[in-house]
């Protein structure tokens, strides 16, 4: 296993941004994530108009790398149609998983050697994957 | 007897003398997760590669010399164990493959077959989740209800208190679990008087013992628990094994519930008698190369005054406790008489990024919720900070642990 700066100023930068912090008003769609081993939890909130994600919050009470991440989330999803969300948010969980290289110059590139740090896996992807059940909420018969 | 002495202690650890494999730069890790699980002596690493070496056969089968000292050998270490823990005789200890597996044999060889809808089991939010999700399921089950033990702000359970409620329940059969010493907080409970208390009212004691064996001296001939669950390995012994420990009597009204080869005396293919206690719980090929272990941990538990052990581990907690909450916005958590486990939390920063931010520092915490979120819940808490002490870790350690968190303030605090 070699080392990852878990905690590099561009990280730490992130964590403290309260950009995207909080709940949307009138979401469209909600999801929750949770780490079991620590109890931490994320609920994504987005609201979806014709068909592109025009805004999104996270409420989370995570640590630096969970509150770093949710903020490159929020910095990654905006502006992009429902898809490209869902494409973008699935190759970020890639890259945290090892199982694909980070594309330059994107928003999660000081995360991406998370996955050399297993235990704090759960930590990077938990509002991600609760933005993929967001997403799915939106568009779920009943929005 | 061998002299206490912490760098002669500390140099019979193979993990604390070796460099970590991959990770520049190659210093030892400062490891203050004891209480997660200890690391192990050359003896008890020697003893499993012994077992496999010489002795390898499996136990109360074979009909060949090899395979009858495999036999002793496993037999050897559960009396070993059984004295260990006060016990008079070797046939009340149960080997499982830990603590959770003995809470598991409990209640659902035990509780299961005896509790009712009117029967009560009464657990605090304190307790780990081995402990109340265990104890949960069964009250599901046999729709007994699950009661709430009385306890201080820290999961402590006053002995009179306790008094007063049981004995004001009309329940015919009441179980009472508790923890004997506190995973998170390190806190102890009054385990003798509460057992007394428990008898007294009729009630049935279970008592997790996971963390008990390495900081307090036990004779459960005296102690009065009904069912005393342990492990290995947070007492220098292998993962992988433990015990349920209960006098005779209790063990008999436990019902076989795993089945399989050495746990019967005669099988026709209609039915099957099974055998006495122990090898009635002790189905399929038991982990005996794990309790030869265990007995070498007890062996070298016992070259030393275990006053000794336990006098410098209390110091090493007492100097994190002190130099911890000399920091702005610490807080140590728990009172009273103490394991040496210190859990803390800080104001405005998560327990994860203390525990990462110590780990690029070389010392290993654990941080979160440790397998206890009610407890979390009733202490207003995320998760804590958690190092955990034994008697091989040394006051510059503790000093390494204390200066990281300090750093950790001035970086974190977002």
């Amino acid at each position: 296993m070699t080392s990852f700066d878990l905690y590099q100023d561009l990280i730490l930068d992130y964590a403290r941004s309260t950009r995207g912090r909080g709940q949307v008003e009138h979401p469209t769609g909600r999801g929750q994530g949770r780490v079991a081993s620590c109890g931490d939890q994320a609920l994504v909130t987005v609201r979806v108009e014709g068909g592109i994600v025009t805004e999104a919050k996270v409420d989370c009470n995570g640590c630096a790398v969970s509150l770093a991440s949710a903020a490159m989330l929020i910095e990654t999803v905006e502006g992009k149609s429902v898809d490209q969300a869902r494409h973008a948010v699935g190759s970020a969980i890639a890259v945290f998983r090892g199982e694909r290289e980070v594309a330059s110059e994107a928003v999660i590139e000081p995360l991406a050697g998370i996955h050399r740090l297993p235990s704090r896996l759960k930590c990077a992807s938990l509002s991600w994957h609760a933005m993929l059940a967001a997403l799915d909420d939106s568009e779920s018969p009943g929005n | 007897m061998s002299e206490f002495r912490v760098a002669g202690f500390r140099r019979r650890f193979p993990a604390l003398r070796s460099c970590h494999r991959n990770e520049a730069p190659y210093a030892p890790a400062i490891y203050l997760d004891n209480a997660a699980t200890t690391h192990r002596p050359d003896a008890v690493i020697e003893a499993t590669r012994d077992f496999y070496t010489y002795t390898n056969a499996n136990v109360h089968r074979g009909l060949y010399r090899l395979a009858d000292e495999a036999s002793e050998r496993f037999e050897a270490a559960r009396t070993t164990i059984a004295q260990f823990f006060g016990m008079p005789s070797d046939s009340e200890l149960i080997f499982t493959s830990g603590t959770t597996d003995s809470l598991n044999i409990v209640a659902n060889g035990f509780a299961q077959t005896v509790l009712d809808h009117r029967s009560e089991i009464w657990i605090s939010p304190f307790e780990h989740h081995a402990n109340l999700v265990t104890w949960q399921q069964v009250a599901r089950k046999s729709r007994a209800t699950l009661r709430k033990l009385p306890t201080d702000p820290w999961g402590l359970v006053d002995p009179t208190a306790l008094e007063k409620e049981l004995s004001s329940s009309i329940s015919p059969l009441k179980i009472v679990c508790l923890k004997h010493v506190c995973n998170v907080l390190g806190t102890i409970q009054d385990i003798q008087n509460l057992c007394r208390v428990i008898s007294k009212n009729g009630a049935v004691s279970v008592i997790d013992g996971a963390q008990a064996p390495a900081h307090v001296e036990l004779d459960l001939s005296s102690l009065g628990a009904d069912f005393y669950a342990t492990g290995a390995h947070k007492m220098y012994g292998p993962m992988g094994i433990g015990a349920l420990i209960a006098r005779r009597d209790r063990l008999e009204q436990i019902s076989p519930f795993r089945y399989g080869g050495n746990m019967i005396s005669s099988v026709t293919f209609e039915s099957t008698e099974f055998a006495e206690v122990p090898a009635r719980f002790e189905a399929g090929t038991p982990n005996a190369a794990g309790a030869v272990a265990w007995a070498a941990a007890i062996d070298f538990l016992r070259e030393y005054r275990r006053a000794d052990l336990h006098a410098h581990e209390h110091r090493l907690a007492e100097e994190a406790t002190t130099g911890l909450e000399s920091l702005l916005g610490v807080k140590v958590l728990g009172c009273g008489l103490k394991a040496p486990i210190v859990s803390f939390v800080v104001a405005g920063v998560h327990p994860h990024d203390i525990a990462g931010w110590l780990d690029q520092k070389g010392v290993a915490v654990r941080a979160g919720a440790h397998c206890c979120h009610p407890m979390m819940a009733a202490l207003g808490q995320v998760g804590t900070t958690r190092a955990s002490f034994a008697p091989y870790n040394t006051l510059s350690e503790v000093s390494a642990l204390v200066q990281g968190v300090s750093e950790a303030l001035r970086k974190f605090r977002l």
